[in-house]
């Protein structure tokens, strides 16, 4: 489980420096690096879809990796976000956008406790089952009755101009920032959540539920708690993908395979790690593009095209079977390895996925 | 536990890095050319978010695989002009995020050479790049499809739904009925049952339907196929039971045999059934056999290997072995017609930008200009070869369509046969709806107009 030896790792004490600083230089890298490239293809199609998945990710991870809770409702919850923030935005006046984003991830929040009753109840398969219920009720809902989508015709919301403080940010460099703003705070959060109680509440409900009820942690109140910040972040991340991503969003864009995409972000990146969501999310993100690319470069305009996607859909599906045999825990772990001892950032005590596994 | 050594990660990454960044450097120098000698940035070049896989691989690579031997046809010739026309492609999957990461991957040239157009063919898509091409100044051609109300040229002024906009299609529908039925006041009374697409574009026609509908009387039931359509046993039950006069079929790709075959199942009868533009190809109705014969639909663009342009196309691409489609027996089908179709149009705009602004590869913003300047009348139609297979076409500042027609053709078990002249949509009808959804749609993007008396 552990990379270390229990012994070993007690007797190195880990760098606490390099452990608070890591985040902070990654933020500030990701603030000014691509600002100096400032190619909008690398914006608009690579980083923020990459943040956004990755915000996506770390809300599934929070239900799924540190609660134990598994669901198949993730696009649901990105739906409910992106809608409602739209729905504030145009129907509450003095709603601008940062503050109806927000309160888009509240109402995907209430929608989650709603939709996290059954977890009360049922575990693992069954509650996968109540999960894709959501998945399917809502972008039916949402297609079905205009008003969410304010009469739109072909039932395609179209996203405001984005400004903040009367500034400007309708470019591709703007967006980006505003992701990445975002995306960081809320990262932050998340992560002193995870190292608060709350969170060795839903690892303790995660590796035994019965254990965690013995030693007098409220069960109900922490996975609905964990519902309630897991499908706030996903809210979030749906209302960024439709407004500062796409521009446009339709109901049938947060479909079942959108929820696949974000499970197969956490199970790559690593279950029950943060920084696995990132490399979850950038691996899914940048290996279809760098195959196509790549691709497009060996085969030339002599081969068959449609030949040559059908190729890359088959090397996508190997490649990511090679990775779940190589490290079953995810990027992260692999990353840690590769890095050199004072580098390597996640506790592995923090990353037990097999208790996830307990639970099924 | 067997797991890779660091070391050997390590070799692994450094080797794809390597590969992509070979890949990256390859693609620059990869942008097809045609016959004519291309100096890298001197040609104009058209972006290609393509699809050759998926449920809707048929359309995709008809029409883009139309669209690019047109543009051979075009270098073979000596381009426009002498200017060398240039493109790249990616694959989109009919995929909106797809379809956006190839935008953005695409809409410069590797070259330097000037973008001239993009024409995703996915009303998803479209959306999605409509307010990306608006600030990158790249005009979006939606030939046939998109967003009805970007027909206002003075809110859209990069958007372009060529030909035939989606509320023109219904109404050019609903007048072939009503002459079919002795007139449109005989309308009063009938049934028609609506069977779309569970899309964007499946869904864009509803409300004007309803307009329709109440106009002229008739009892109009609109029935859902979730995408992608492979199963409609419960939706055309429902069809059977209403016993309506027409169905109106407005599917796209592999939703368009299995309604025909599914409509013989429940036996209603496919001469009453009327596919829509995207409804109206030999790899919609082929496939469902039988079932399929006497289907009627509306097209722009009929099938046929007769007119001149593809001959010349037969001649001096495809015997020369450089023909794009993968089955050579699809020269002529439908989508393959609309993609030489689009090319025509595309190439046309460049042109006439080219009379304004000098024989040069021209921006975006100036192949806009010629967009919305193109005047194909019949004698220009003769001396392009494409008399019949193209409508006489003209568009300005605030009306970005231009056409409005429609032949409507019926399936006789092998291939199209034309049943009509071109019907023409009610278009001033239409125009007020069309205003009034464009003028909200500036409210909420905060657009001011542009005065189109001015220009």
């Amino acid at each position: 489980m552990a990379s270390l030896p229990a012994p070993l790792a007690a007797a190195l004490p880990r760098t606490p420096r390099i452990r608070a600083l890591a985040p902070v230089l990654a933020v500030a890298t990701a603030a000014i690096v691509p600002f100096a490239i400032g190619a909008d293809y690398l914006f608009g199609a690579v980083l923020v879809p990459i943040l956004i998945l990755s915000l996506a990710g770390l809300g599934l991870n929070i239900l799924t990796g540190y609660a134990g809770q598994l669901s198949l409702g993730s696009a649901a919850f990105m739906a409910i976000g992106a809608f409602a923030t739209y729905n504030i935005h145009l129907r509450v006046p003095g709603f601008t956008l940062l503050p109806a984003i927000v309160a888009g991830g509240f109402v995907s929040a209430g929608f989650g406790v709603l939709f996290g009753l059954p977890s009360l109840r049922v575990k693992g398969f069954y509650l996968i089952a109540s999960t894709l219920a959501a998945q399917f009720f809502v972008p039916w809902a949402l297609s079905q009755y205009g008003w969410f989508s304010n009469g739109s015709t072909s039932g395609v919301i179209t996203a405001p101009p984005l400004t903040l403080g009367g500034c400007d940010l309708d470019n591709p460099a703007g967006r980006y920032a505003v992701t990445l703003g975002v995306v960081a705070v809320l990262t932050l959060l998340a992560r002193n959540l995870i190292d608060s109680p709350t969170g060795r509440a839903w690892m303790a409900v995660r590796d035994m539920d019965l254990a965690a009820a013995a030693l007098g942690i409220p069960l109900g109140r922490a996975k609905l708690l964990a519902f309630a910040v897991s499908s706030f972040l996903l809210g979030i991340a749906g209302a960024l993908w439709a407004f500062t991503y796409l521009g446009t969003v339709e109901p049938a864009g947060f479909d079942l395979d959108r929820s696949f995409q974000i499970l197969f972000v956490i199970i790559l990146g690593g279950l029950g790690s943060i920084r696995g969501n990132f490399l979850g999310a950038a691996f899914v993100v940048l290996l279809p593009v760098a195959l196509s690319m790549i691709g497009g470069a060996i085969a030339g305009p002599s081969l068959d095209p449609a030949l040559l996607e059908n190729a890359q859909k088959v090397v996508f599906g190997a490649l990511i079977i090679f990775f779940l045999v190589a490290e079953p825990d995810g990027l992260t772990r692999l990353l840690d390895r590769a890095l050199p001892y004072p580098l390597e950032l996640d506790r592995p005590d923090e990353t037990p996925p097999a208790g996830v596994a307990a639970n099924v | 536990m067997s797991r890779i050594s660091p070391k050997s990660f390590l070799t692994l990454s450094a080797a794809a890095t390597l590969a992509l960044m070979t890949g990256c450097h390859e693609k620059t120098g990869t942008t097809q050319q045609g016959g004519v000698a291309a100096v890298p940035g001197k040609s104009q070049y058209f972006p290609l978010q393509s699809y050759r896989v998926g449920p809707y691989a048929a359309g995709g690579s008809g029409f883009f695989g139309g669209f690019i031997d047109y543009m051979q046809l075009v270098n073979a010739q000596g381009g426009i002009n002498g200017v060398p026309l240039s493109w790249a492609e990616c694959e989109t999957e009919y995929d909106v995020e797809k379809g956006v990461e190839c935008y953005e991957r695409l809409k410069k040239s590797a070259d330097g050479s000037p973008t001239a157009a993009t024409n995703p063919l996915s009303v998803g898509i479209a959306y999605a790049t409509l307010d990306r091409s608006t600030t990158d100044k790249i005009p979006l051609i939606t030939i046939n499809h998109g967003r009805t109300d970007s027909t206002d040229g003075s809110v859209f002024p990069y958007v372009f739904p060529l030909q035939l906009n989606p509320y023109s299609e219904v109404s050019a529908i609903f007048n072939w009925i009503g002459a079919k039925a002795g007139g449109l006041d005989k309308l009063r009374g009938k049934h028609i049952v609506v069977l779309y697409h569970g899309s964007p574009y499946g869904k864009e026609t509803n409300g004007v339907i309803d307009t329709l509908a109440a106009r002229y009387g008739v009892t109009v039931d609109k029935i859902e196929v979730p995408h992608p359509g492979n199963e409609q046993q419960s939706q055309w039950l429902k069809i059977r039971q209403i016993n309506p006069e027409w169905v109106i079929l407005r599917g796209w790709g592999v939703m368009n045999p299995v309604a025909l075959k599914t409509a013989r199942k429940v036996g209603f009868p496919a001469d009453h059934i009327i596919g829509n533009i995207w409804s109206n190809s030999e790899e919609d109705a082929a496939p469902a056999g039988d079932a399929a014969k006497g289907f009627i639909s509306i097209t722009t663009h009929p099938s046929g290997t007769s007119f001149p342009v593809l001959q010349q196309i037969r001649a001096q691409v495809i015997d020369k072995g450089k023909g794009n489609l993968a089955d050579p027996k699809r020269f002529g089908t439908v989508y393959y017609n609309l993609g030489v179709v689009n090319g025509i149009l595309n190439v046309e705009a460049v042109r006439v930008a080219q009379a304004k602004f000098g024989k040069r590869p021209l921006t975006g913003e100036e192949v806009r200009w010629g967009f919305e300047h193109l005047n194909i009348d019949d004698a220009r139609l003769k001396a392009l070869g494409a008399v019949g297979l193209v409508q006489p076409l003209k568009l300005s500042c605030s009306d970005h369509e231009g056409g409005g027609a429609v032949r409507f053709q019926q399936w006789d078990g092998t291939r199209w046969n034309v049943i009509s002249d071109w019907i023409q949509a009610d278009r001033p009808l239409l125009r007020p709806i069309i205003e009034a959804s464009a003028r909200q749609y500036a409210r909420e993007k905060g657009i001011t107009p542009r005065d189109c008396s001015k220009s």
